[in-house]
């Protein structure tokens, strides 16, 4: 019976998102194609990783070995083929994550199978496989099909919404291939600095303006971000006065940012800025300007004094996480 | 190294073959220096003086560490190409035009700041440094009624990109318009054309000034145009004396120098007073680069009630760079190395409220610098000032 596999990621005791979101999307493939989903893993110690796998696969295929505790791609890649012995999937989804990306190039050429990277999405169209890369900074979208109906495929993280599958998936354990010791080895994680956020890779972005007046004021926008769990940003006026750093500036000269959603607060929307967020999946500006620019490019506009709309919108949203 | 320089010929050729010719006349007086209007911003130390110096000897980056040489790369964007400096020199050096050769080698290597080709691609892709699309060009004059430019018309508006598609920037082109159809001036406008590319020619994207250029002259041949009327000074100035260089043969004309005209032919009439002090900033590419002071300062004088002071050492020839010039206006220098807050201490030691521009970029530039340092001073265009006083 054909496969589709997914490569569970986990790091520090964590199994990461994006396992998920492989699985939901390998589910449907699985579905449309009258194939198992397997779930992969590969670890020490993991078994209740391995459980949580078993509700959203058919089968979770369990390789426990000392050797597996930290990520180690020329491992991953010895035991994954090792696991093919058995019979080829006609599938394998790996995240298009930093872990992802050091795996899957060398287990298609040990594994003589086509990868295609950085997927947003991934369907069958008969028995075509087609994959969905971006291209020109997401400008275009390219459909690419694989020669022989199978392959490998990155996952781009955040591309599926995860969902229940309800499954009771049986758990596999299989063997730790001997072989030669691996000529890497983990030394240790590096700590990202504090402070220091990168607020291009954020979802949620809660960027502030002159409208803010005093520096005592971004606490309350701070407070808007984190209830969101996003991260707080500004335009260039804040910057200059010195209130946040500027690798905190969204514009022209600061960083160009494309969230799933952008909360403008008292922000005119100048060119400049406009520029650097206009890709943002959806854009909320709150400005009491009714004529200000920023609602030209807003998804949705509250003309109002920020200081009366954010506690309010902070407070109904704590309200609604926290029910 | 102990301070020895190695001349590296080979770059000094390059570079001199890009339009840096000047770089051998100079013989580093350093009068350029009270000129520059870096000079001028305490924090800043930019020799303009030796960059002639520099490329005689083919050393415009003398570091062997990246982060230097990224730096000194930087530097090189510093100049804003106000000509201060060329009017001063005994042997007439145009520093601006050494720098632009220099810069056309570092763009031609891919080293410019990340700011600067952005705008180089959305200009190419787009048409306008903003990356807006071509098909929003003409919003700006929604519900003027403004026809499509025919041969038969006297002038073809060509409002800067900013002026098209900057929120504060469509107010200039929207007053333009307005004092155009009631002085009944025969015009149109195409919303086809792209920018154009004046900034971007400064910072040293040549290939892509010579192409959009020639697209433009190709689009107005094509529409059978004569006279071009401008809003910006940059586009002025482009039109008007290197478009020629690519094969353009059309009259161009400064919004101001044609208000002035109506004004005196009386197809404009001042009538209401506006009792302000007002400063007019003579704009580097309208003064200095095309000999444009007085017509401005007419129209001014012709409203009632506006009192026009000068700044006093700094003014028509002498006057200060707001920033912007030589692709300035797309850099974002910090808030302690920008040359507009200097240039606005000295409008506020004349007691003016009110600061007349002629150029969208010192619009801008000078708008931002109020609000950045909170300042009691308004910003605007001659024409939304004799728009106010119809």
């Amino acid at each position: 019976m054909s496969a589709i596999s997914v490569l569970a990621e986990h790091r520090r005791g964590e199994l990461r998102d994006v396992t998920f979101e492989m699985l939901v999307r390998g589910r449907e493939l699985a579905e449309k194609r009258g194939a198992a989903l397997i779930a992969i893993l590969l670890g020490h110690q993991v078994d209740n990783f391995a459980q949580r796998l078993s509700e959203y696969a058919d089968r979770v295929i369990l390789v426990d070995h000392p050797d597996l505790i930290h990520f180690n791609p020329e491992i991953y890649r010895k035991v994954l083929t090792s696991l093919t012995k058995n019979g080829r999937p006609v599938l394998v989804l790996i995240g298009h994550t930093a872990f992802g990306v050091d795996v899957a190039p060398g287990l298609s050429v040990d594994l003589n199978l086509a990868l295609v990277t950085d997927c947003v999405d991934i369907r069958f169209e008969g028995d075509q496989l087609i994959a969905v890369r971006q291209m020109y900074g997401g400008k275009l979208n390219a459909e690419v099909s694989f020669a022989e109906g199978e392959g490998l495929a990155t996952i781009r993280p955040g591309s599926c919404a995860v969902r229940p599958l309800g499954l009771h998936g049986e758990i596999v354990k299989a063997d730790y291939p001997a072989g030669e010791p691996p000529r890497r080895e983990f030394v240790h994680y590096i700590e990202a600095p504090p402070g220091e956020v990168d607020i291009t890779q954020a979802d949620v972005i809660v960027a502030v303006g002159r409208g803010l007046k005093e520096k005592a004021n971004l606490s309350i926008v701070e407070e808007l971000a984190s209830s969101l769990g996003g991260v707080l940003a500004c335009s260039r006026p804040i910057v200059d006065a010195g209130w946040l750093p500027k690798d905190r500036q969204v514009g022209s000269s600061g960083k160009t940012v494309k969230p799933k959603l952008y909360i403008a607060v008292g922000i005119s929307g100048a060119f400049q800025h406009v520029t650097g967020m206009k890709g943002s999946d959806t854009i909320i500006a709150i400005n009491k300007d009714p004529n200000a620019p920023v609602f030209n490019e807003a998804d949705y506009g509250i003309v109002e004094d920020l200081f009366k709309v954010v506690p309010v919108l902070k407070g109904k949203i704590v309200e609604l996480r926290s029910s | 190294m102990g301070g020895i320089i190695t001349p590296n010929l080979e770059i000094r050729d390059i570079i001199v073959e890009a339009g840096a010719e000047d770089a051998y006349k100079c013989f580093q007086c350093g009068k350029c220096m009270s000129l520059c209007p870096w000079y001028q911003v305490e924090t800043v130390l930019f020799p303009v003086y030796r960059i002639p110096q520099a490329v005689r000897l083919g050393i415009v980056t003398g570091s062997d560490d990246k982060d230097e040489i990224a730096k000194e790369v930087e530097e090189m964007f510093r100049c804003v190409g106000c000509e201060a400096c060329t009017q001063r020199c005994p042997v007439g050096v145009s520093v601006p035009n050494v720098v632009r050769a220099i810069r056309r080698i570092l763009v031609e290597y891919g080293t410019c700041p990340s700011e600067l080709k952005a705008v180089v691609s959305k200009i190419y892709n787009v048409g306008n440094p903003l990356g807006e699309p071509r098909e929003r060009r003409t919003n700006w004059a929604e519900g003027l009624n403004i026809p499509t430019y025919k041969s038969d018309m006297e002038f073809l508006y060509f409002p800067c990109c900013l002026s098209a598609y900057d929120s504060r920037g469509k107010e200039v082109a929207r007053a333009t318009a307005k004092l155009l159809k009631q002085a009944n001036v025969s015009f149109g406008i195409l919303g086809a054309e792209s920018c154009c590319c004046e900034a971007i020619r400064r910072v040293g994207a040549e290939k892509t000034f010579c192409e959009v250029a020639k697209s433009n002259i190709e689009l107005f041949h094509s529409a059978g145009v004569r006279k071009i009327l401008t809003t910006s000074p940059h586009c002025y100035s482009t039109l008007k004396t290197e478009y020629p260089e690519l094969g353009a043969d059309f009259e161009v004309v400064h919004h101001t120098q044609l208000l002035c005209r109506l004004l005196q032919e009386g197809k404009l009439v001042p009538e209401k007073s506006l009792p302000h002090k007002v400063v007019y900033h003579d704009p580097c590419t309208l003064g200095r680069h095309s000999g444009v002071y007085d017509e401005p300062r007419e129209v001014l004088r012709s409203i009632p009630g506006l009192q026009l002071i000068e700044v006093e050492n700094f003014c028509r020839e002498y006057s200060v760079c707001c920033g912007a010039g030589g692709g300035g206006m797309w850099l974002d220098w910090p808030m302690d190395e920008r040359i507009s807050n200097v240039r606005l201490e000295q409008v506020l030691a004349t007691g003016a409220e009110l600061l007349a521009v002629a150029c969208p970029y010192c619009l801008q530039m000078f708008e931002d610098t109020v609000k950045s340092m909170n300042l009691k001073l308004t910003v605007k265009d001659v024409s939304e000032l004799l728009v106010e006083s119809l």
